[in-house]
């Protein structure tokens, strides 16, 4: 017998036991040119037999080649399905909320226990927002849905009590600046919270993205900076002093240490933002949190 | 017993590449849908490695948690298995070479990898963890690249069909 060629070596007919079968063992289709098959591997045999083997072996690899570039192109599609797919859904979650309502323009704001309580009327909703002045993704949140909340508020929807932590101090470049954006804020409420809308203006003002300083970065805000930051919101030039004084700051202290301690006692962790209601968590990833809570 | 062209049993290369494609899935999907479901603090946690100009920071947080997500998917179907692994493999570098690039700058961030990020106090950084942990992701996607077949594929199961070209005639 012939060697035919392959990976392996076979066996030749003649060093296999005589009483293999001498006719083909393996049934061919019609109309394949005729070649008997090989008494020890089935293949075909002789020139013909030959041939076909190459054939089916070049149609195989063909038809390995296209399936190839199938899959190939199946995997692009996929990936590019997913990821458009996946871009579509982050528009969405990342949606401004309350687009186009602007600043906060008939709340107002009080004070108590160093909490700043700002509503109009008596709003049904309360809803405790804890932030830190320095975290950006109080910056993001604030961005996301800062009008929204102005705007429920305006309209006597919810009662908004802001806790400004301050465990971001010491990634400011001046260690302090998370408690001296808080006492700035407190500085508002306290002797301007009565102006409408001024508050949350404000507020929303200390997280406006190019104006909040960024963690680790060399600079950040004075308390003259801040006190400038106010005026330009439309705060009165009375409680400028004020906060260029930093009168606020120990009072700004304490309140944050009791913001830590409530967020702990409610979540189990100090992370921000975190928005409570009745003491329990609002999941704010989801992007309809206030619409829904509204209702 | 199939055997591969150096020998090894083919069962055994197939099971390791099965092994290699769920490894990868595992974390692919625990890391894309973690950064999905976060979308702000995924772009703190892009923006903190301050590698992208600040215009691409916002589409490469948006894309990167499908991206991965895709990669998932494809290494669960075993579907363009080298593809795929090798996708994961320069994803993989490219982390990789963010940490190195962030602790060598002296910068303290979270990696942002499983969800979080962004800065963190110094001294909690985990660079070294973070690196080998990638270090060992690569190795997995590098060995599906180089041997991409593994069992219960669909790359497996359409090379079946492709050797039986003439399986439907009678």
């Amino acid at each position: 017998m012939a060697q035919r060629p392959s990976n392996k070596s076979r066996p030749t007919a003649a060093s296999k036991p005589a009483t293999k079968p001498a006719t083909n063992p393996v049934a061919k289709p019609a109309g394949r040119p005729a070649a008997s098959g090989s008494p020890t591997t089935g293949r075909p045999t002789g020139k013909a037999g030959r041939q076909s083997v190459a054939a089916a072996r070049n149609a195989t690899s063909a038809n390995s080649n296209r399936t190839q570039m199938i899959i190939g192109g199946v995997a692009v599609v996929l990936i590019a399905a997913v990821v458009i797919i996946g871009l579509v859904i982050n528009k969405k979650n990342s949606a401004v909320q309350g687009n186009g309502y602007g600043d906060a323009k008939a709340s107002t704001a009080t004070v108590a226990a160093g909490v700043i309580s700002v509503a109009k009327g008596n709003p049904p909703i309360t809803i405790e927002v804890f932030e830190d002045g320095l975290c950006p993704i109080c910056g993001g949140f604030e961005n996301q849905y800062g009008q929204q909340i102005a705007q429920y508020a305006d309209e006597g929807k919810i009662k908004v009590n802001l806790h400004m932590l301050n465990f971001l101090n010491d990634r400011s470049a001046s260690r302090d600046y998370s408690t001296r954006a808080s006492a700035a804020l407190l500085a508002v409420a306290t002797e301007a919270g009565d102006q409408p809308g001024l508050v949350l203006k404000f507020h929303s003002a200390l997280f406006a993205a190019g104006t909040q300083p960024v963690e680790g970065a060399a600079a950040d805000l004075t308390n003259a900076q801040l006190a400038d930051l106010a005026v330009k919101t439309g705060v009165p030039e009375s409680v400028k002093a004020s906060i260029a004084a930093g009168k606020y700051v120990a009072a700004a202290t304490a309140n944050a240490q009791a913001a830590t301690a409530a967020v702990r006692a409610a979540t189990g962790g100090v992370q921000t933002p975190t928005v409570l209601r009745d003491g329990k968590p609002l999941a704010t990833n989801n992007v309809k949190w206030l619409t829904e809570l509204v209702g | 017993m199939l055997e591969t062209g150096n020998g090894r049993p083919a069962v055994l290369v197939n099971w390791l590449g099965l092994l290699a494609r769920l490894g990868l899935v595992a974390v692919w999907f625990t890391s894309g849908f973690a950064k999905a479901a976060d979308p702000l603090e995924t772009v703190v946690a892009v923006r903190a490695y301050r590698l992208l100009p600040e215009g691409a920071v916002r589409p490469v947080a948006a894309v990167l948690p499908y991206l991965e997500i895709a990669l998932g998917i494809l290494l669960l179907l075993g579907l363009a298995t080298r593809l795929a692994a090798v996708a994961s493999a320069v994803l993989l570098l490219v982390f990789i070479g963010g940490v190195i690039s962030a602790a060598v700058r002296g910068l303290t961030i979270d990696c942002g990898c499983f969800g979080g990020g962004g800065q963190v106090a110094s001294g909690q950084t985990q660079y070294a963890s973070e690196i080998l942990r990638d270090v060992g992701l690569l190795a997995l996607a590098g060995y599906l690249s180089w041997r991409p077949r593994s069992a219960l594929s669909v790359d497996g199961w359409a090379a079946g069909l492709s050797r039986n070209p003439h399986v439907d005639q009678a």
